[in-house]
């Protein structure tokens, strides 16, 4: 047995979907300590449930209860993390150190970041920052009659790139389902040249917006917001009316200081190498997750994947990223598709479904579970990736 | 030392059923993947499959029997050095004798003309070959 | 302030695409300021196009080289 004296120092900042996986798989090896700056742990891809089902049942759990037994937990904020001395600074100033670092405390939602958008959060709510705006976009669409209602996306690099659509297709079947449907017209404003950008994935998503009757506004990147006359104007230069309006908010790093400073890119995300995570030269340090730039899609399934590169390398392994994404896409009436893609391939055309919906829901269902038992999910995972690499998944859909 | 371990690998696998339960729990109030399962489950065609399940399993049963199982094998290598194009020519030339029975019956000499085109030869040479890898 | 120039390397990028790293850039540029964008996304050369159209900036240069597609891009029409 390895005494507790023996075991290296390992700090985790942040205990989200990324750090807390981490801390779970790094226990036996290591002494784990995770510090967030709140006891719980939320589960984001849940307010969707809430903007669009007003269901509430998975939206956070106690952190203490998802690490498991031997992990140090501390609450507080991190202020600051000096790499070169290997000082982590709380919000009270007392400090920290460590033999490794891993830096995971995911995004900060600006709403300031484009003009209006605080006023607009404030009438319509959103489904990309807090629960409380997610309940105000379920009294929106649970009320509204008639008019213009819109999706718009602000930020490319916004959390979980198929939320919008998620967002946009619920929302139609709310409006079906109220039977308000024909006396609403819906907008999909997005950056792209196309409804999604991956043209790929494009092809199994635009018939079905078209199916379900949704406007899609190409090359609209959300600028300036005027609430009084209710119109949004793009950078590209185009103005877009509305009667209900969500704008899908600016993605910002963590308001953590990262000495050096070249350690983060202007946006405040953490300056990570795509395939270890490693922190620059530091090879003590990691960035994953959302506040990392080695995070292809902002999305938890990287999140994961990277922690688990974290704790192999850390033993001494070369695991590298893959890039791989799979990002569940619920469409409305029980059908479900995934964003499938990796490093070396576009997304693949995995057909909308009920199967997908089930693997979906049911992978939300054992969230929890797979949180505090990598190593009962590990196999299952490495099976699953396995069996549905995009390069597999191109061959069978074409 | 021996047996708080033993009463500590008690209490984690108490732990383990629990999160267990709990994630069942979330699955059965999950009302719209149950609606979306017994959609898949409950249609007419999964209802008669149901229906006819004593049927299937005896075909199942008769199907995976060792002798069956290796003649099913000895079909499928046959097929797989069919070629499609073969497959389509054969099934016309099928067709066309069936067209000339509707007319009259054939004469003797009909028949050996078709007997002898190359299309019914081979067809005829597979039917054969079929009948033979079925050992009957 | 003056004109700047400044390189967007989306190369490696196909989801969501150099059009993404472009959009970002755009935000931050300002009327005269020149932008250069590396992709490999074989789409680029399609979609940049349509992008100037929509925007109604201006093209300089697009131009293929062995490891890199490379756009020139002129702001011009920006509110
Ligand atoms: C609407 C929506 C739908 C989504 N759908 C999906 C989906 O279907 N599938 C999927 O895989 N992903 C989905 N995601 C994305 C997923 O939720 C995130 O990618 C994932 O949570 C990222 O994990 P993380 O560990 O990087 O960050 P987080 O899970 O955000 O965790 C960060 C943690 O750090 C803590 N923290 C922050 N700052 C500090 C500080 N200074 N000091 C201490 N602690 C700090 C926070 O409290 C938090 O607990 C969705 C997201 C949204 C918004």
């Amino acid at each position: 047995m390895i005494n507790m004296a023996e075991k290296k120092k390992f700090l985790i900042v942040g205990g989200g979907a990324g750090g807390a996986i981490l801390a779970n798989s790094l226990v036996k090896d290591f002494d784990v300590t995770v510090i967030n700056d709140s006891p719980y742990h939320y589960y984001w891809p849940q307010l969707l449930q809430i903007a669009f089902r007003n269901d509430y049942s998975n939206l956070y759990r106690s952190l203490s209860s998802l690490l498991v037994k031997g992990v140090n937990l501390v609450i507080d904020r991190v202020k600051k993390v000096d790499l070169q001395d290997r000082i982590v600074t709380l919000s009270n100033n007392k400090t920290m150190n460590y033999d490794y670092v891993a830096i995971a405390p995911g995004v900060t939602i600006e709403h300031k970041g484009i003009d209006g958008n605080e006023k607009l959060v404030e009438q319509y709510g959103d489904f990309h920052s807090t629960p409380q705006n997610a309940s105000k976009v379920f009294d929106v669409v649970s009320n509204m009659k008639k008019g213009t209602f819109v999706i718009a996306v602000g930020d490319p690099y916004h959390r979980c790139p198929p939320s919008p659509y998620e967002g946009i297709l619920l929302a139609d079947e709310v409006f079906r389902l109220r039977g308000v449907r024909n006396d609403i017209n819906m907008i999909l404003a997005v950056p792209y040249p196309r409804a999604y950008p991956a043209e790929t994935f494009n092809e199994v998503l635009e018939p079905i917006l078209k199916e379900r009757g949704i406007n899609v506004m190409t090359f609209f990147t959300a600028d300036k917001i005027d609430t009084e006359n209710k119109k949004i104007t793009s950078l590209e230069g185009e103005e877009l009316s509305y009667d209900a309006a969500i704008v899908v908010p600016v993605h910002k790093g963590p308001k953590i200081e990262i000495k050096p400073d070249d350690a983060i890119n202007q946006d405040g995300f953490i300056n990570a190498d795509k395939f270890t995570n490693q922190i620059l030269k530091y090879d003590d340090a990691f960035a994953i997750g959302d506040a990392s730039t080695s995070a292809n899609a902002k999305t938890g399934v990287t999140a994961h994947l990277q922690a688990k590169v974290v704790s192999k390398r850390v033993l001494g392994l070369d695991a590298r990223n893959t890039g791989r994404t799979n990002c569940p896409t619920e469409l409305g009436f029980e059908k479900g598709t995934f964003v499938i893609s990796d490093y070396n391939h576009p997304a693949a055309k995995v057909p909308a479904n009920t199967i997908n919906f089930i693997m979906k829901r049911l992978f939300a269902d054992a969230y929890w579970d797979i949180i505090r038992h990598p190593e009962f999910w590990d196999p299952i995972f490495d099976v699953y990736f396995e069996n549905t690499q995009p390069e597999v998944l191109w061959k069978l859909f074409r | 030392m021996e047996e708080i371990n033993e009463a500590e690998l008690q209490s984690e696998s108490l732990e383990r059923l629990l999160h267990l339960v709990e994630m069942v729990n979330n699955i059965l109030k999950d009302e719209e993947l149950l609606k979306a399962i017994s959609k898949l489950v409950v249609s007419e065609e999964t209802f008669l499959i149901i229906d006819r399940l004593p049927q299937l399993i005896k075909l199942i049963e008769q199907l995976t029997r060792q002798e069956n199982l290796e003649k099913i094998e000895l079909m499928l290598s046959l097929l797989q050095s069919l070629d499609k194009q073969m497959l389509e020519k054969l099934s016309n030339a099928f067709k066309a004798i069936k067209a000339e029975e509707k007319v009259k019956p054939m004469s003797i000499s009909k028949m050996i003309t078709t007997l002898s085109e190359p299309e019914v030869s081979k067809g005829l040479n597979v039917m054969l070959n079929l009948l033979k890898a079925l050992g009957s | 302030m003056s004109e700047a120039k400044k390189v967007v390397d989306a190369r490696g990028l196909s989801c969501p695409g150099p059009i993404t790293n472009l959009t970002k850039a755009y935000r931050d540029a300002k009327n005269g300021d020149v932008l250069e964008i590396w992709a490999t996304d074989p789409g680029f050369k399609s979609d940049i196009k349509a992008w100037i159209e929509r925007t109604k900036n201006e093209l300089v240069e697009l131009r293929e080289e062995k490891d890199k597609i490379i756009a020139i891009i002129k702001i011009t029409a920006k509110k």
